[in-house]
């Protein structure tokens, strides 16, 4: 289960994280270096699935914010997938909030990085319910098990599975059009 | 091909992920009007205090961390490793049962008295069963309940005299990895208010939806047609949410398999090195149901909670 205790098997960029290991935080180090290894790459993962960048940066210093009261976490549990569902319920509920109260958006979200890089995924992430989106990208992206996907959504094995399913259907055909 | 999907899918996530700028977008927008500047400079403010906050917060931890104290004190210890008895076992990684009740005092009146406090699944902390679990309330949410004691008072509809105060207890519902407030629930013995029955029709297998989802006589419960609105809340009061069935505007009609769904459910692809895909597997008391709706579509509940459920009859 070492894996476990990464937030991403993704190398990160921008010297933060020089290689995969270094992802690996062990529980016993102090947080400031979870901070600086893990930062960049929790703000990646959040701005996938709340789809603002600024958000996901908010979101991910609440984060850390909340992870000064529990640090360090117990021994012998990885860092990386604590941060990874406090940061994923944080947005959750940021969404649902948003959406419970009708915000309206101060300013069209700047998402240029992603239209230029890939429109087709990113439009069609963007048609997925926010818990939806973030089990495709914690178990797609990120290879976390369903096991811990519905622990950390907080919702049954069924129900990620169900949302899976439903995720990829709804990507599907977007995706082949995109490759013919 | 699943694999193959995913594949393809990873990649284009993690271009997207690393595609996502390190600075912040906010800054350089640039006004284009009076209220839109007022609306970014007010954001500015915000965020300028927010991040004054994490500096403080996490520069006073990173002092202790970095000194030459042997080991850093964290403010509150990790919450517990053992959950009562009877209760599903609590993540260790959770706030402390301390905190818990400092942040629930906030959402209940001063004379409340502190009676007891438990961390778990939500459906199996939910101690008088009185909660649903549907809203922003998973049955599987990893939660802290917090029960207060207090005296209510209980006054009918239409100005009737009010009860005498009766004895009755509020539990609190937090985040047991955040702490965030997720509800409150007051309950105080009364005569429970019975709700009325959703007109639901019970469907035979000749109907060509049926087809459609593959329920046959061994592999199905019962084949309903409901209503729109709340009717599937009321037949399956311990189910997780399923928006498309709750918001759709046309009758549903929904197949109780005896267990899985018989086509199969595409899971999460295995870890690197594993070579089986993690198996199905269902809840205590649960089953896939199948879902068609007016327009034709077709939609698989997974791991539906039949608690409480009673198969209407003809």
């Amino acid at each position: 289960m070492q894996h476990f205790g990464t937030l991403g098997r993704i190398p990160s960029v921008e010297g933060a994280v020089a290689s995969l290991d270094g992802l690996a935080i062990p529980v016993t180090e102090p947080l400031e270096e979870a901070y600086r290894a893990l930062l960049p790459t929790l703000v990646r993962r959040l701005a996938l699935i709340v789809r603002d960048v600024d958000e996901a940066q908010d979101l991910a210093q609440q984060t850390f914010l909340r992870a000064t009261e529990t640090w360090p976490p117990s021994k012998g549990q990885p860092a990386g997938a604590w941060l990874t569902t406090v940061g994923v319920r944080l947005a959750i509920d940021a969404v649902r909030r948003r959406k419970r109260w009708g915000f309206l958006p101060l300013r069209e979200s700047d998402a240029t990085w992603a239209l230029t890089v890939d429109p087709d995924v990113w439009r069609a992430l963007g048609t997925l319910d926010v818990r939806t989106r973030a089990a495709l990208v914690l178990t797609v992206l990120d290879g976390y098990t369903q096991a811990e996907v519905t622990e950390m959504l907080g919702v049954t094995r069924g129900g990620v599975a169900s949302m899976l399913s439903r995720g990829r259907d709804r990507l599907r055909p977007l995706l082949e059009e995109g490759n013919q | 091909v699943s694999d193959e999907f995913d594949q393809r899918l990873r990649q284009r996530l993690n271009a997207l992920s690393e595609a996502v700028p390190a600075q912040r977008q906010r800054n350089r927008v640039q006004p284009t009007n009076v209220t839109t500047r007022a609306a970014v400079g007010g954001g500015g403010l915000l965020l300028a205090g927010l991040l004054v906050v994490v500096a403080l917060r996490l520069g006073a931890q990173w002092s202790i961390g970095t000194s030459q104290s042997p080991s850093p004190a964290p403010t509150v210890s990790a919450g517990p490793t053992e959950s009562p008895a009877g209760l599903a076992a609590a993540p260790p990684l959770g706030i402390s049962e301390a905190l818990a009740v400092q942040l629930a005092r906030q959402h209940v009146s001063s004379d409340s008295v502190f009676v007891s406090a438990s961390s778990g699944r939500f459906a199996d902390v939910n101690h008088y069963d009185k909660m649903g679990s549907r809203g922003p309330k998973q049955a599987n949410q990893q939660v802290w309940a917090v029960d207060f004691e207090s005296l209510y008072t209980i006054c009918p509809p239409g100005g009737s005299a009010c009860y005498s105060p009766r004895p009755g207890f509020t539990t609190v519902i937090l985040d047991e990895f955040t702490g965030d407030w997720i509800t409150t629930f007051s309950y105080s013995p009364a005569e429970p208010v019975p709700s009325p029955e959703p007109s639901v029709a019970v469907l035979g297998f000749d109907d060509p939806r049926a087809r459609q989802c593959g329920a046959t006589v061994d592999n199905t419960i019962v084949l309903l047609e409901i209503p729109p609105g709340s009717a599937f809340e009321q037949l399956f009061p311990n189910a997780l949410d399923f928006p498309e069935v709750d918001d759709a505007t046309g009758p549903v009609f929904l197949v109780v398999y005896r267990g899985l769904y018989p086509g199969g459910v595409a899971y999460a692809p295995p870890l690197p090195g594993a070579s089986r895909w993690p198996a199905p597997s269902l809840s205590p008391n649960s089953v896939d149901m199948c879902a068609v709706f007016a327009d034709g579509s077709r939609l698989v509940l997974g791991d539906v909670s039949l608690d409480g459920f009673t198969p209407p009859t003809q």
